[in-house]
């Protein structure tokens, strides 16, 4: 489940409870009030309504010991008193309504002495009626009426106005309530069969026995409660739908940044760390992982930049490990180191190939060159004196020996080409010396040597000398040959701790990029590299010079 | 007229024998001994068997003709040695001069030559033929301009004095601007000066320049 819809839910069901809840106990306890308030007004007009009743009577009484007489007025039979269902055996005030002719309530205030009937009065329904049909605070359907113990009515009812009261039969809980002294207000079904609040007590007046009776309808008093539930249920949805839509709302604001998260992520899982990571949220926890996650992506970025550096063999490129437990960068940066140290390793290997190759290539030309010269060169020498000591034709005597000094010539010449002599006895100054002087000798270039190689103490070993000469007659071939050069300058310094070499020629120039090229060029720079020398080469038509610096650090 | 006696010091046999058959061939000449370096020609010197002159291989085991030539020089000054080697290089000719030898000889020269060349040795001259004497004197070192300082210093020290800056002496010498800066720096040494000026003022009083 994404943490969208768990928050939504959570917070809906939370809120759901609440509002139900909420309305609920809202709910009962305003119909708890609503019920308390209804039946203390109904009980209040109950009793208001009892006590003018029993007032009334009473004053009536008063009224008629007082003036004692056989009321002519009275509209039933006198006879019609046997037929009720007590005997009037002493005075008092008695339930006439069972003989009453139209069955409304009739009273009757009796005075008896001596068992004899001495005077009689009938009150008419009229002013008790009056005073129960007085409504105030009862709603449309409130009433309060009056029932006799034979569950019949005495009063008139509101509902069925032109009925007979005495004809309504209101066997009803709250009568049978009334009369077994039980007050217990509340809701009970009336003579109608309708549920009501009622609030009952019973009036004892004299030789009457009758409940009386607040009532109204449930149905009207519930009418605001119900209104009341539809607008609740109105509220709580609105409530609950307007925090769904907000939930909807608000959490996007959480999930989109994690959603834009685990994209980021997944992308750099897939190796891709191009992405774009610090985009502010409203969160301030969202906001510490994108920092987070940012900074990740840019160590991981440097780390991968560098490790590409590397894998290119940029070796001289730099990174600085976050910590000492920024375990990928210190592997990379060992890993450099390595590199760093194999390269060298290599060069190291490489250089010693070269020297090893050219002072085994030197070593094996000054062998060949001392066993031509002399080997093969006395023996020339002895066989050109065998000759000449030979008996034979002058002419053919002089063919030989000019055969046998062509020879030797030659043997010289290859000599000189593989090793010159000079070089091992008189040392690179001298053997140049008489190299550049041939040069003159044979070409037109006007070609100088400037020699400053010290004539005691030189630190110049073999080694040094012929990579010296094989250089100087690289480049002066080279400018012979290849420059058209006609102007030609060497010096060779040889200071305490170092030998200086300056070349010059006013040839056309070439590219020093291109340089490496030439396969003589190449034989220099590797000559310089063996003896952990510098060179370098500037060129401009009519201007080029190659400078060499070579240590001399041996003794 | 007396006999030229002579010694013949060369390493390779055949060469010795064929030498000493070609000289043998003139009775004015006689070979004392043969030898085959340095080491036993010194010893053979040193028994009193003195010659006229020795005809001298210069490349040869134990002790070279060079060594030879100055021990000669030093100890057996009435003994003339010619030189007689493979080696056309005009520095073997010029160090042989240097050394002291009276003649110098390449190993094909023709007999006629060989024995021209002994006789004016031994009548006091020197022998060098005119193409070694060319080579020779190409191979010479220059001789020093002033005690102290070497050549190139002196010009560095000219154009110094002259106002010109390192980059310019460097340009005119054909040096790179390090070596010169180097040069600067050894004559500041040697003169035991602390900067240019002083360097000019010294030299000036030194007569250097």
């Amino acid at each position: 489940m994404n943490i969208r819809t768990w928050i939504i839910i959570i917070i809906n069901s939370l809120l759901f409870v609440v509002v139900i809840s909420l309305s609920t106990s809202f709910y009962n306890q305003f119909e708890k009030t609503l019920d308390e308030k209804i039946l203390s007004q109904l009980s209040s007009i109950e009793r208001l309504k009892r006590v003018q009743i029993e007032k009334y009577l009473d004053a009536e009484w008063k009224h008629f010991k007082l003036n004692e007489s056989i009321d002519n007025g009275i509209n039933f039979d006198l006879k019609d008193l046997e037929k009720l269902s007590y005997k009037i055996n002493e005075s008092g005030i008695y339930d006439f309504t069972p003989i009453s002719k139209d069955g409304t309530l009739l009273i009757g205030l009796v005075i008896v002495k001596n068992n004899v009937i001495k005077s009689i009065k009938t009150l008419s329904n009229n002013f008790i009626q009056q005073i129960l049909l007085e409504r105030t605070g009862m709603g449309k359907s409130g009433e309060t009426y009056l029932v006799g113990t034979d569950y019949k009515l005495r009063s008139t009812s509101r509902f069925f106005p032109n009925k007979t009261p005495y004809s309504i039969i209101a066997k009803t809980k709250s009568v049978q309530n009334s009369f077994k002294n039980v007050l217990k207000n509340g809701i009970y079904k009336d003579y109608r069969g309708i549920p009501v609040y009622s609030a009952y007590h019973n009036i004892t007046i004299s030789n009457i026995h009758w409940s009386i009776l607040s009532e109204m309808d449930v149905d009207e008093v519930m009418e605001p409660l119900q209104n009341m539930q539809i607008k609740l249920l109105i509220i709580a949805c609105s409530i609950l739908i307007i925090a769904l839509l907000l939930g909807v709302y608000f959490t996007q604001f959480l999930s989109k940044p994690l959603k834009t998260m685990e994209t980021q992520l997944l992308a750099m899982t897939d190796g891709n760390y191009n992405v774009n990571i610090g985009e502010k949220t409203h969160f301030r926890e969202i906001n510490d992982i994108l920092k987070a996650l940012n900074s990740l992506k840019v160590s991981l970025t440097k780390a991968i930049s560098f490790s590409h550096e590397v894998g290119e063999m940029k070796l001289d490129s730099t990174y600085q490990p976050k910590t000492s437990a920024d375990v990928l960068g210190n592997s990379l940066v060992k890993m450099k180191d390595k590199l760093v140290e194999y390269q060298q390793k290599v060069a190291q290997a490489n250089t010693n190939k070269k020297r090893i190759l050219i002072e085994g290539q030197e070593t094996e030309r000054k062998r060949l060159a001392q066993e031509l010269h002399d080997g093969i060169g006395p023996l020339l020498t002895s066989l050109r004196f065998f000759v000449e000591n030979m008996n034979i034709d002058i002419e053919e005597k002089e063919k030989m020996k000019a055969l046998i000094d062509h020879t030797i010539a030659e043997i010289r010449r290859m000599t000189y080409a593989l090793m010159p002599p000079s070089l091992i006895d008189f040392g690179v100054g001298e053997t140049l010396k008489t190299f550049v002087k041939l040069i003159k000798n044979t070409t037109q270039i006007d070609i100088d040597f400037n020699n400053s190689i010290k004539d005691k103490k030189s630190k110049i070993n073999t080694n040094i000398a012929i990579s010296i000469f094989r250089i100087s007659q690289e480049l002066i071939n080279n400018s012979v040959k290849h420059a058209n050069a006609s102007k030609i300058r060497i010096s060779i310094t040889e200071f305490d701790n170092y030998l200086s070499i300056y070349y010059f020629d006013d040839g056309i120039g070439y590219d020093t990029e291109t340089v490496n090229l030439g396969s003589g060029i190449i034989n220099i720079k590797e000559r310089v590299e063996i003896l952990n020398g510098l060179i370098t080469f500037e060129s401009e038509p009519e201007n080029s010079n190659v400078e060499i610096e070579i240590p001399l650090t041996h003794e | 007229m007396n006999k030229i006696n002579l010694i013949v010091a060369d390493d390779h046999q055949l060469f010795r024998d064929g030498l000493t058959a070609l000289l043998n061939k003139h009775p004015f000449l006689n070979v004392l001994a043969t030898v085959e370096d340095g080491l036993e020609l010194i010893k053979v010197l040193k028994q009193g068997t003195l010659p006229d002159i020795i005809l001298l291989d210069l490349s040869m085991p134990n002790m070279n003709g060079f060594e030879v030539l100055k021990t000669i020089r030093k100890k057996y000054a009435t003994v003339k040695a010619i030189a007689i080697s493979m080696h056309d290089d005009g520095n073997y000719i010029a160090k042989c001069a240097e050394y002291g030898a009276f003649g110098y000889l390449l190993k094909n020269t023709d007999e006629d030559e060989v024995i021209d060349a002994i006789k004016q040795v031994h009548n006091g001259s020197k022998y060098y033929n005119q193409d070694l004497s060319k080579k020779m004197i190409d191979s010479m070192a220059e001789v020093r301009s002033v005690k102290n300082l070497t050549k190139k210093e002196t010009e560095i020290l000219d154009f110094l004095s002259s106002g010109l800056t390192t980059k310019e002496i460097a340009s005119k010498l054909y040096i790179s601007t390090r070596t010169v800066e180097t040069h600067r720096s050894n004559m500041l040494k040697k003169l035991e000066v602390k900067n240019t000026v002083e360097l000019i003022n010294k030299a000036t009083t030194l007569k250097l320049i």
